[in-house]
């Protein structure tokens, strides 16, 4: 074999090996720290970076931790160049988002050099969420706190861990300040054995392939994941995307405000280049760290672009950077914003942006592969209350159910609805707890567990459904905390004319009837349930729940793809058949007529799909509507008269440097009442002002082109700015 | 049933599995094995069953009718319930639910699956129409009392909907908290059996008495799903054997690994699940038992997959509440890993340039190159050829010349000269490949259970894997393989293993600090176990062939994953409770090191376990009389084979089944060619032949 050839072999044998490294980690932690957070809910990371900080390997369920542990670790390295000093045994506690080795402060990792003898072979970095980290807030997560000292513990890298046992002082002062610290204590230790097997078991890949071998394979491997990625970028066009979105903060009895963030992407031969912007910080929990920054914007680049055969490893960073602008914005926050939910809400609306950018240059690749990776934003929120206090069994309950923030939707995809239940992007591998358990721990009856009707954004291909759910406390007197949500006012846009999705909410049903109800031997289901309906603000510093108060906590869905009228009638009939969605829906949002009997009525959703067309544009269409060539791709450039033209009817919109949105017909609504009309839920602004949707139809074949959610009075969204081809000299690939 | 095993020295047992492409069969008359083998017939099962038992019968010398009238038992494995599940095949089931909670089936505890691309995240699969599903009144609270009585009218006038427009064959009964009170569920059952009695009805309490509604309920769903194809089959089978003479006793094996009878199998189709791998893992104790073994790590290669399972201590892993895709299920198999690495397996080069092998199989149509049927994509099998370890000429005994040229060229071709390989280098890169592949599955059922495969053999059945064994061993540090007398039946010989297993799992989530709940808990165990003994008894079991064992799974409370340990076979005492708790303590410290157990928190034992066995008598192979042939006398003759350690093709040995001895012994590195199995001895190896005439691979001392 020649030399250069054995070497890929060898490469992927290593690969495996090191796979096998970060795994056995993993493991190492789940077995011995037995946190239901480790073991059930996957909040948890384990990776191997080499010697100049790059990834080597990473076993995570929660994505973002790609962004934190490259963050956290390069920290550390710096801080052992200014010390001059490592010793085999030292490990560093990180959980501070302005350092981004977290995204949030209940993310604590536990950072360790590995060594082979003398020889530093690179850093071990493990990391879990807690359950909790002292301070105002559960779990590190404080939605009353004005400033960062309020929210928890911060530890900006801390050596508190000497010849693999965490200093006795370091201890006592760890126990000292947080509320459960056994299991933190225990946590701590579980990632030090962690750090300690990934130790061992390189030491042992060293031995076998020769440290010189393991070099080379490792650059390699890096090498090889950066050639494939740059192959995919490369075949996006080069130019500048463009997109705004909206984070919600009712917060600390406030005003109901809306913070402008925006992201720029450019595209450079096979480079990507992220460049975000927003609003002054607040003194509110949202300001995001550039840890949850930088994972939640490799979160989406995962999802859309790491398909197939693409491992992950320190190669996947290098055509990237990512720009937080100046210092003292809510995506670029100074000391003391709080941050304890950043990762949650500028964060995931950092996802939500990096997803649309990425779909804009996609559509308008060359490349059918790459073409089908568009798709509609998920949901991305957190619908979520955090109770505590007595229960039924005269101990204490902490009732955080991540029921909620996991039953919220997907983006539609290019080739099938968005997931239902697919939780938040950041989150693979999410489960849904069973309520007989939440019903034996705690004081809590459920009494339904719903998909939210018309949640999916409607397109030819409908976001990812949402989950329902109401419980009451059915067994003590009182519980309290606080309650969040990030996603209620401006929902997650669809794309290529696919529709947003529902917003998410939660509600109090004070006094309820309910003993009523079951003494007649009625479930309490919601069209039977009465009491008082009372709406608090979105971020509740602290919520009391009284006895048979009952909790609704509706999730949000994903946004659709494509224009719903292209969705097959008889798809949409099944789904009223279903009760996915209304009937009233199926008319309003797709121009499907769907009888008392669930049957299709062709003849008249053929008229009611006329007169929605004519009804987009105030007039009868010119042409037909046809689908376009690739799903979800609304909007082409023609190469040779570089000038934009609707996919569906070929239809003239403009010159490339234009945008295509000023050729469109434009209908603008406030959100509240578009989606009255289309039988969806989005909670009404309290204040000005409104939320809106902006719809833009191809003037010849009434196609939707492009569904926007933006605030009223704002700029028109932009269009793709691309550079002429030959402005940029590609880059040499590989 | 009290008789001792051998002493009707002409009894017959016969062990059938019914597989994908063959139906195997183990037919043991007095102490003599035989083997049958047929091609498994779709359109009647029972006809490829007997056509492989007349091939065993022949074997013996005897009739069909007269082996059959011979046979004390006759087990059975089977594929039906697993294939209705893959292809999602079954009957129109009606599911009846508390009302609010209908949507559960459509999160189905949560669709998200850990990998990172977005294509891939889709729903679980709908097994029934939404409109077959029904919502109706009633409910239990969480102390197992009755909130609402089950609305009685309304269920009723709901089935008959269900079965009169919807046309359902089948119900589930799905209620909230029934496995505490299955007061509404058996209300559910009177109902409707009061005005449909011919519908198959599954309780969730019934099939699956646990905690946590997701994984009773689809249990539930998949037992009538899975219900008539299962009935026709279970029918179709018992009918015809006894037609063809069977006088003894019939029995099922569930992918739990033991038998149940017909009647139980009808109303519980979904424990034959898995049964074939249960097998094989069933018979790999048996067969370590008798060599003395106590640990041992299993592997089967067949055309498509590689299957590994654990044994610790001579007990075979349960896998607790397996998962089928996106289905989160109750039923308990034996723990067997199935990863994407056979004879068949493609070789492949991926978007980044890195040669691949698998998951994707060529199957038996086209197969590999080599077979010459059309297929272009090189295979593992085709790898082999090309390295010399398969004859080309000898396979399946010479009944199937393979074309060692059409290998080459596919090797080339369409994988190595991407990397400017000739053949022979892609075979290797494909061996190395393979062999890696199937060691990191073996690695992980040992070390995600806390196990060193170093303290364990590896028996390695199945045609294709004994070329690999002693490789995938060396990587793991393993120092003894053993590969099994007629390995390519070994799933149909572990059958006869086989004895009646009942499982009974009830949630009792007891404080172990809180003695009120003692007699509460002694008597439900006191009832599950006269519950399956009182079947067992009915099975014409006596009390001295039933074993009863008890265990719980205990945990911290807080934690939301238990440890199973035994508990004294009698009623429990206050001095027990404590004790309990100790001994959780240190399983807890033993498996997941020292210092890890949670300090001040109560532990709980959550779910209580009776698994009552009933012993049936087993067929005795004798052993052979050792009598070694010289090495020189076993060979037949050299062929040139590349050796993947020394990176060179060499003239090797090649060595004769047929006169490999009992007691003879050969050194590395050499071939060995069974009739349709080949095994490798590396070099630095030996390779001894035992009295029960397996062969054992030894690393030698160096």
């Amino acid at each position: 074999m020649n030399r250069r050839d054995d070497d890929i072999l060898g490469a992927e044998i290593h690969r495996k090996a090191l796979a096998n490294l970060t795994n056995e980690m993993a493991i190492a932690l789940r077995r011995t720290s037995g946190s239901p957070i480790v073991v059930e809910a996957m909040d948890f990371s384990t990776c191997l970076l080499d010697a100049d900080v790059e990834h080597l390997g990473f076993a995570a369920y929660v994505l973002f931790h790609l962004g934190t542990s490259l963050l956290g670790t390069r920290f550390v390295a710096e801080r052992v160049k200014e010390i001059g000093e490592v010793r085999p045994g030292d490990g560093w506690i990180v959980n501070d988002p302005y350092d981004g080795g977290a995204a949030h402060q209940g993310d604590v990792a536990v950072i360790m050099p590995m060594f082979r003898r003398a020889e530093l072979l690179g850093w071990g970095f493990v990391n879990m969420h807690m359950l909790d980290m002292g301070g105002g807030g559960l779990s590190g997560i404080a939605p009353g706190a004005h400033d960062v000292y309020a929210e928890c513990l911060r530890f900006p890298a801390v050596r508190m861990i000497r010849d693999g046992k965490l200093e006795r002082e370091w201890e006592q002062f760890i126990r000292a300040n947080v509320r459960a610290p056994g299991p933190v204590l225990n946590d701590l230790r579980s990632m030090i054995a962690a750090n300690n097997v990934g130790n061992r078991k390189l030491s042992e890949v060293v031995e076998r392939f020769g440290l010189e071998r393991h070099r080379r394979y490792a650059a390699l491997n890096k090498d090889i994941t950066e050639r494939v990625l740059r192959e995919r970028i490369a075949k996006l066009p080069d130019g500048v995307y463009e997109t705004v979105e909206w984070n919600e903060w009712d917060g600390h009895d406030g005003g109901d405000q809306l913070l402008e963030l925006g992201l720029r992407m450019e595209v450079r031969g096979s480079d990507l280049k992220f460049t975000y912007r927003g609003a002054p910080q607040i003194d509110g929990f949202v300001n995001a760290g550039r840890g949850a920054m930088w994972g939640q914007t490799v979160t989406a680049l995962l999802t859309t672009l790491a398909y197939g055969d693409l491992p992950v490893n320190g190669g996947l960073w290098r055509p990237l950077s990512i720009e937080l602008g100046p210092p003292g914005t809510l995506v670029h926050p100074l000391p003391p914003a709080p941050v304890s939910d950043g990762h949650a809400e500028v964060g995931m609306r950092a996802c939500k942006m990096t997803r649309e950018v990425l779909s804009q240059a996609l559509a308008l690749s060359d490349d059918p592969i790459l073409r089908a990776r568009v798709g509609g934003r998920a949901h991305d929120g957190t619908p979520v209350s955090a109770l505590y206090g007595k229960n039924q069994h005269g101990g204490t309950s902490v009732i955080l159910y991540l029921d909620s923030p996991t039953g919220i939707g997907g983006g539609a995809q290019s080739i099938q609805d968005g997931q239902d239940g697919y939780g938040s992007t950041c989150m693979t591998g999410c489960g849904l707890s069973d309520l007989e358990t939440h019903e034996a721990d705690d004081p809590v009856l459920f009494l339904w567990r719903r998909v939210v009707a018309n949640s999916g954004g409607p397109g030819q291909f409908r976001g990812g459904q949402a989950l329902e759910q109401a419980f009451a406390l059915a067994y003590v007197d009182s519980l309290g905390g606080p309650a969040w949500n990030s996603c209620a006012e401006v929902p997650a846009a669809g794309f290529g004319g696919g529709f947003p999705g529902a917003g998410s909410s939660y509600f109090v049903v004070r006094d309820p009837n309910l003993r009523e109800l079951l003494a007649r031997g009625e479930t309490p289901l919601p069209e039977r349930l009465r009491g008082r309906r009372e709406v608090t603000p979105n971020k509740v510093g602290y919520m009391t729940l009284h006895r048979d108060d009952v909790l609704v906590i509706v999730g949000g869905g994903g946004g659709g793809l494509g224009d719903p009228l292209l969705r097959e009638a008889t798809t949409v009939a099944a789904d009223v058949g279903a009760g996915w969605i209304t009937r009233e829906h199926a008319r309003a949002a797709y121009g499907v007529v769907v009888d008392e009997h669930d049957a299709l009525d062709a003849a008249a959703t053929e008229l009611a799909r006329d007169a929605l067309r004519a009804s987009r544009i105030g007039g009868v269409p010119r042409r037909p509507l046809r689908a376009p060539a690739s799903v979800g791709v609304a909007v082409v450039l023609d190469a040779a008269s570089q000038r934009w033209h609707c996919a569906s009817c070929a239809e003239d919109l403009g010159a490339a440097e234009d945008n295509w949105r000023t050729r469109a017909v434009l209908r603008e609504s406030p959100i509240a009442e578009r989606y009255a009309e289309l039988g969806m839920n989005v909670r009404a602004r309290r204040e000005d002002p409104p939320v809106v949707v902006r719809e833009h139809y191809c003037p010849a074949c009434a196609a939707a082109l492009a569904v926007d959610v933006t605030v009223a009075g704002s700029a028109m969204l932009p269009a793709p700015l691309l550079t002429a081809p030959s402005a940029t000299p590609r880059r040499a690939l590989g | 049933m009290s008789t001792p095993p051998s002493a009707a020295a002409q009894d017959a047992f016969i062990g059938v599995d019914v597989g994908g492409t063959h139906t195997d069969v183990a037919a043991v008359v007095g102490d003599r094995l035989e083997r049958g083998k047929a091609l498994t017939t779709y359109d009647d099962f029972s006809r490829g069953v007997l056509d492989a038992v007349a091939v065993a019968a022949e074997r013996h010398g005897l009739s069909l009718a007269a082996l059959l009238a011979r046979t004390r038992l006759f087990v059975n494995g089977t594929t039906v319930v697993t294939n209705a599940l893959t292809t999602l095949t079954g009957s129109r089931v009606g599911v009846i639910v508390t009302a609010g909670f209908k949507d559960s089936f459509r999160f189905a505890g949560g669709a998200r699956q850990a990998v990172f691309d977005d294509h891939l995240q889709v729903n679980a699969p709908d097994i029934f129409s939404r409109r077959a599903l029904l919502e109706v009144d009633e409910r239990v609270d969480w102390a197992g009392q009755v909130l609402a009585p089950l609305d009685r009218a309304a269920l009723a006038a709901g089935v008959d909907r269900l079965v009169e427009q919807e046309g359902v064959e089948a119900l589930a009964v799905c209620f909230l908290n029934s496995f505490l009170n299955p007061a509404n569920e058996l209300a559910a059952l009177e109902v409707i059996q009061a005005r449909h009695r011919e519908l198959f009805v599954t309780l969730s309490h019934a099939v699956f008495p646990v905690r946590g509604e997701n994984r009773r309920w689809t249990t539930a769903v998949l037992n009538s799903f899975v219900q008539q194809g299962a009935q026709a089959y279970l029918d179709a089978l018992a009918a015809r054997l006894r037609e063809a003479g069977l006088a003894g006793g019939l029995a099922f094996f569930q992918g739990l690994g033991g038998g149940i009878s017909h009647g139980r199998a009808r109303d519980y189709p979904l424990a034959l699940l898995g049964s074939g791998p249960a097998g094989g893992a069933l018979g790999a104790n048996a067969l370590a038992k008798r060599l003395g073994a106590k640990h041992v790590l299993i592997g089967d290669m067949g055309g498509t997959s590689f299957d590994t399972g654990i044994i610790v201590d001579n007990r075979l892993h349960i896998d607790k509440h397996v998962d089928l895709g996106l289905l989160h299920t109750g039923v308990n198999i034996v723990d067997v890993v199935s990863v994407g690495a056979g004879g068949g397996s493609i070789a492949w080069v991926g978007e980044r340039g890195v040669p691949q092998v698998g998951p994707m199989s060529a199957k038996s149509t086209p197969g590999p190159a080599c077979y010459g049927r059309g297929g272009t994509a090189p295979t593992v099998t085709d790898a082999m050829v090309t390295l010399g370890f398969i004859d080309p000429a000898g396979y399946l005994g010479g009944r199937f010349p393979l074309d060692g040229a059409l290998a080459e060229h596919a090797l080339v071709e369409n994988f190595g000269a991407r990397f400017g390989w000739n053949a022979e280098d892609a075979a290797a890169a494909i061996h190395d490949l393979v062999v890696v592949n199937m060691a990191d599955a073996v690695r992980e059922v040992s070390v995600e259970k806390g196990h060193d495969p170093r303290e364990f053999l590896f028996l390695a059945y199945g045609g294709t894997l004994p070329m690999f064994a002693m490789q995938i061993a060396e990587r793991l540090h393993i120092d003894t393989v053993v590969v099994p007398h007629m390995s390519s039946v070994f799933c149909a010989l572990g059958l006869l293993a086989a004895d009646f297993v009942l499982r009974s799992d009830r949630t009792v989530a007891w404080d172990l600090s809180n003695l009120a709940q003692l007699d509460e808990v002694n008597a439900l165990a006191a009832q599950m176990e006269a519950e399956t003994r009182s079947e067992m008894r009915a099975e014409g079991f006596t009390d001295a062939d039933i074993e009863v064992q008890r265990s719980a799974d205990c945990r911290f409370l807080g934690q939301s994953y238990e440890l199973n340990l035994p508990l004294p076979p009698r009623p429990l005492t206050a001095e027990d409770a404590p004790r309990i708790a100790q001994e959780f303590f240190a399983l807890y410290e033993r498996t997941y090191g020292a210092g890890t157990a949670w300090q001040g928190v109560p532990t709980q034992l959550l779910t209580l376990t009776i698994t009552v066995t009933g012993r049936r008598p087993h067929p005795d192979v004798r052993r052979a009389v050792t009598r070694p042939t010289p090495a020189a006398e076993i060979q037949t003759g050299t062929r040139a084979v590349y050796l993947p350690s020394e990176r060179r093709r060499r003239e090797i040995p090649i060595y004769a089944d047929q006169r490999f001895t009992p007691g003879s012994e050969i050194e590395g590195p050499a071939i060995i060619d069974a009739n349709d199995t080949t095994l490798f001895v590396p070099p630095g190896c030996r390779a001894r032949r035992d009295e029960l005439e397996n062969y054992v691979l030894t690393r030698s001392p160096a």
